[in-house]
């Protein structure tokens, strides 16, 4: 148990410190904007207390905010992302539930249900950080061209995140 | 008061996470970008000291091209003292403008809000509202100062606006950033009947105590007349390439205070 905190404060360390220091950096496209910090949401435990999710969505949220100078933005999105990660857990478990010990992802239960699970959940994400960013309908093309690119390349990374990260635990 | 307890006990979850909504929203729709809380600032110590560890390993990676600036720098400047030996150009009566360089540490260019962190701050005499700029051109205005680092307000941000003129003819205008087009910039209030071309140089206009006059701020690309104002719309190309920008200067005003002091007591008396 205590095992587990320690790596999971390892964890969200790194995936923010990937996020602010190496793809916020990355100043390739202007729509393609990977959104790696989630990854930290994606994986915490199955039987986690639903409040410690949003909490801790808040904390990794929070944290990515300081290093943009951007108060409460990326805290909204990803508090929305935690609140929903529940009803998704749901709607994509396993007939006979979820094994408790496991973590939400690929080698747990595979990298179809890990795209399906975590797709919806990067959606509302980035729905609510452009929406909120732009905040105006002008250029909502762009906005919404942004929002799914952006969803699109922030899956590919954190399924490469996520094998390169996890292989060894299984 | 039964069913309300009632409520709160079955909608906890909706309501934790609602307050939570509340405060994040709070915090994003009360800052104003000028007097921002330190906290929530790229010029923090916790973000400061990572992102300068961060461009302490990296910075080796661009040296060949900060070497290439720095020297196209030192032939213009040099090509200048040249010219004020020959006394082409008149002597500059004291300006009252010092400089102190800075390195950046960190950098948006992507998003909408964009800033700049700096690892110089009010230990080394950075104070807000000084202007920056790099070797090629404007970059921007310092907003927030800690004690060792301090962030920028760019011009590829959507809040900075600054008086330019057209260097050939002294009419002046209003620069902005054209969203999402990082190294382009608006600028708009030019009469039209104002003649120029493309390729023309736009330049600060030296009204503010934040800017020297003549200091480079773009090139015009295009432009177009608004047909309800018949104001220019004039596009141009930022001199400063934010996508390789290392290194900047901070503009010092010995005058800063005075000049402040004058505008705030005519403000009163406008009043």
């Amino acid at each position: 148990m205590i095992k587990r905190r320690i790596f999971y404060i390892f964890f969200l360390a790194i995936s923010v410190l990937v996020q602010v220091l190496i793809f916020d950096r990355i100043t390739l496209s202007s729509v393609f904007l990977v959104q790696y910090y989630v990854i930290f949401v994606l994986l915490l435990p199955f039987n986690l207390n639903k409040y410690s999710v949003l909490f801790l969505a808040l904390l990794s949220g929070l944290l990515v905010d300081i290093f943009n100078s951007t108060p409460g933005l990326h805290s909204s999105a990803i508090v929305f992302m935690g609140y929903f990660r529940n009803f998704f857990l749901n709607i994509y478990s396993p007939r006979d539930g979820y094994d408790q010990n496991k973590l939400p992802g690929i080698q747990s239960y595979g990298t179809g249900w890990f795209i399906r699970y975590s797709f919806f959940l990067i959606l509302i994400h980035n729905f609510v950080l452009f929406i909120l960013e732009a905040f105006s309908l002008e250029n909502f093309g762009q906005t919404l061209l942004k929002i799914f690119a952006s969803t699109i390349a922030t899956i590919v990374f954190i399924v490469l995140g996520n094998i390169i990260f996890f292989k060894r635990n299984k | 008061m039964k069913n309300l307890i009632r409520f709160i006990i079955n909608n906890g979850f909706f309501l934790t996470f609602l307050l939570i909504q509340i405060f994040c929203f709070t915090l994003l729709f009360s800052y104003n970008s000028y007097h921002r809380s330190f906290f929530f600032n790229s010029s923090n110590v916790l973000s400061g000291i990572i992102q300068e560890k961060h461009s302490n390993i990296t910075e080796y990676f661009y040296l060949k091209h900060v070497n290439d600036s720095l020297i196209a720098e030192n032939e213009r400047l040099r090509n200048q003292i040249e010219k004020y030996r020959r006394e082409e150009i008149p002597p500059i009566l004291s300006s009252g403008f010092s400089y102190i360089a800075a390195k950046v540490v960190g950098i948006s260019v992507n998003k909408i809000d964009n800033y700049i962190t700096i690892n110089k701050g009010k230990n080394h005499g950075v104070y807000n509202e000084m202007g920056v700029i790099s070797s090629n051109g404007l970059v921007g205005i310092v907003i927030s100062v800690s004690s060792n680092y301090s962030t920028i307000l760019p011009l590829i941000n959507p809040q900075t606006k600054i008086s330019v003129k057209i260097k050939k003819n002294n009419y002046f205008g209003s620069l902005s950033w054209i969203k999402g087009e990082a190294n382009y910039g608006l600028v708009t209030e030019i009469p039209g009947y104002v003649q120029f071309e493309e390729g023309d140089e736009i330049v600060t206009n030296g009204f503010s105590a934040i800017f020297p006059e003549n200091i480079p701020v773009g090139n015009i690309v295009s432009s177009e007349i608004d047909p309800t104002t018949r104001f220019h719309k004039i596009k141009i190309r930022f001199n400063t390439d934010f996508y390789n920008l290392h290194y900047v200067y901070l503009i010092k005003n010995k005058n800063f205070e005075e000049h402040n002091q004058i505008i705030s007591e005519l403000e009163k008396k406008n009043d």
